[in-house]
């Protein structure tokens, strides 16, 4: 019965509402377009669901950690407590208030764009690794790489003027030429992808492969 | 009936379905297909059970891809690696880090990740908090456990942004190898920070290829079928733009 409830069942609803969803991107039939809408709104209805067990989930792993005091507890503590008063914030005077507003922008805000600034050097270091030449390939790359950063760069068009002019050649067609081949090979594997979920092949996304009756 | 627009896509949708179940069809009646090896696939195990040797954990994050979102196929298939990736940590008794940035994975999480360990007999060795959800700090969360937790393998597969390097940059330094796994055309630029990869429908592959199944490995071809067709459009489009006409105008019908 098992294999019934947590395999058969969810592939026949992954299958009924991924054929509703998808001939409503095609066809202008009333009775599929509305069945459609209200089929996405219950995916984004169910997420919202799981924001809650989500938040759940972080009590549950949190708590234990503080009162057995394990090692780093009081970041939990911390966390723990600034997920309280923020969806206290929230409840009481929507996200929209001031006072949500103020805890998000003091709190989460400096960390946020501390990140992102520890991102630029973390680019830079992660670009040496990269590009250290090893094979034709990625020399090539290594001297797209020069030309496009010194043509960028604020003083780079001044001290080499046709640099410009080969990055914008550079970015415009080897560049996108690339771009283009890998988005036309992700979208048939998308559409493979989908075809397979639709017909029950793909179901990693479920639980119960080796489930036994 | 129709909508204007979309109906050469719709064509090119059937067509591209009906290749891959042809070939599906095929391999149900007895035909084995080959495909090519993989090795950035088949060197999961490896990255594993290297975990496994140092004693090291393994770390899993199925990207930034709603359910309900565009990038949806992508988290599937990242699923489908994590499945996978779980199997191998049950049975090598190595220790999984599961992290999300997205609050409706987390209920398919656990119950892939429960499921795999219970039929691996092996439910006493999952930790509680083997599933972390960071919601929008998880780059910072992942940056953490990769050198607390002493992760000697990161799995980013499925749709991943620019965040992604500052993870992978963090794993080199903490001896950690790094699987990047991405199908989303904004982040095409990290893929040389990662130590292996899977570009684009690579990603989508890797669960058929993984399952070793002869009727997933059958879709795949049905897939490269869908290939073919689109480089003999690419092509028709080439020769009719050298002789002054436009294929746009018939693709967009």
């Amino acid at each position: 019965m098992s294999i019934v409830y947590k395999k058969y069942i969810p592939i026949g609803i992954t299958a009924i509402t991924g054929v509703i969803v998808l001939f409503d991107y095609y066809v202008k039939i009333p009775e599929i377009n509305s069945a459609s809408t209200i089929l996405t709104s219950w995916g984004t209805h169910l997420s919202y669901f799981a924001v809650l067990i989500s938040a759940l989930m972080i009590v549950r792993q949190s708590i234990p950690k503080i009162i057995k005091q394990e090692k780093d507890w009081y970041f939990y503590g911390y966390m723990l407590t600034i997920l309280i008063i923020m969806s206290a914030t929230g409840f009481i005077s929507g996200i929209a208030s001031s006072n949500y507003s103020w805890w998000y922008n003091n709190f989460y805000g400096p960390v946020s764009t501390t990140l992102m600034a520890i991102m630029g050097i973390y680019l830079m270091s992660a670009s040496y690794r990269a590009f250290r030449i090893r094979s034709v390939p990625v020399f090539g790359a290594m001297i797209a790489c020069i030309v496009v950063l010194i043509a960028t760069a604020p003083a780079g068009p001044v001290w080499f003027p046709g640099f410009g002019t080969l990055s914008q050649w550079i970015q415009a067609y080897p560049s996108q030429a690339g771009i283009r081949a890998f988005t036309m090979a992700a979208a048939i594997g998308t559409l493979a992808s989908g075809i397979r979920t639709l017909i029950g092949l793909e179901i990693g996304f479920l639980g119960a492969k080796e489930d036994k009756d | 009936m129709f909508i204007q627009g979309r109906i050469v896509v719709g064509v090119f949708t059937l067509i591209i379905s009906a290749f891959i179940l042809f070939f599906a069809y095929t391999s149900t009646r007895g035909k084995v297909w080959g495909i090519r090896k993989m090795p950035q696939i088949d060197s999961i195990d490896d990255m594993i059970g290297r975990c496994t040797e140092l004693g090291r954990s393994v770390h899993i994050s199925c990207g930034i891809g709603g359910l309900t979102s565009t990038l949806a196929p992508q988290t599937i298939a990242a699923l489908s690696i994590l499945r996978y990736v779980a199997t191998k940590t049950a049975k090598m008794k190595t220790r999984l880090i599961c992290t999300t940035s997205m609050a409706d994975h987390v209920p398919l999480l656990n119950d892939i990740i429960k499921t795999v360990y219970q039929n691996e007999n092996a439910l006493d060795q999952l930790a509680p908090d083997t599933i972390r959800y960071f919601g929008s700090a998880e780059t910072l969360g992942v940056c953490t456990i990769l050198g607390r937790e002493k992760c000697g393998a990161s799995f980013l597969v499925g749709a991943w942004t620019s965040g992604a390097v500052t993870i992978m940059e963090t794993a080199s330094v903490n001896d950690c190898i790094t699987l990047f796994g991405n199908a989303r055309t904004g982040s095409y630029y990290v893929f040389p920070f990662a130590n292996d990869t899977l570009i684009g429908e690579e990603l989508f592959t890797a669960g058929a290829y993984l399952s070793k199944d002869s009727i997933q490995i059958g879709t795949i071809l049905g897939q490269d079928g869908g290939k073919v067709i689109g480089i003999i459009v690419l092509i028709l489009g080439i020769i009719m733009r050298l002789m002054g006409g436009d294929i746009t105008q018939l693709l967009l019908r």
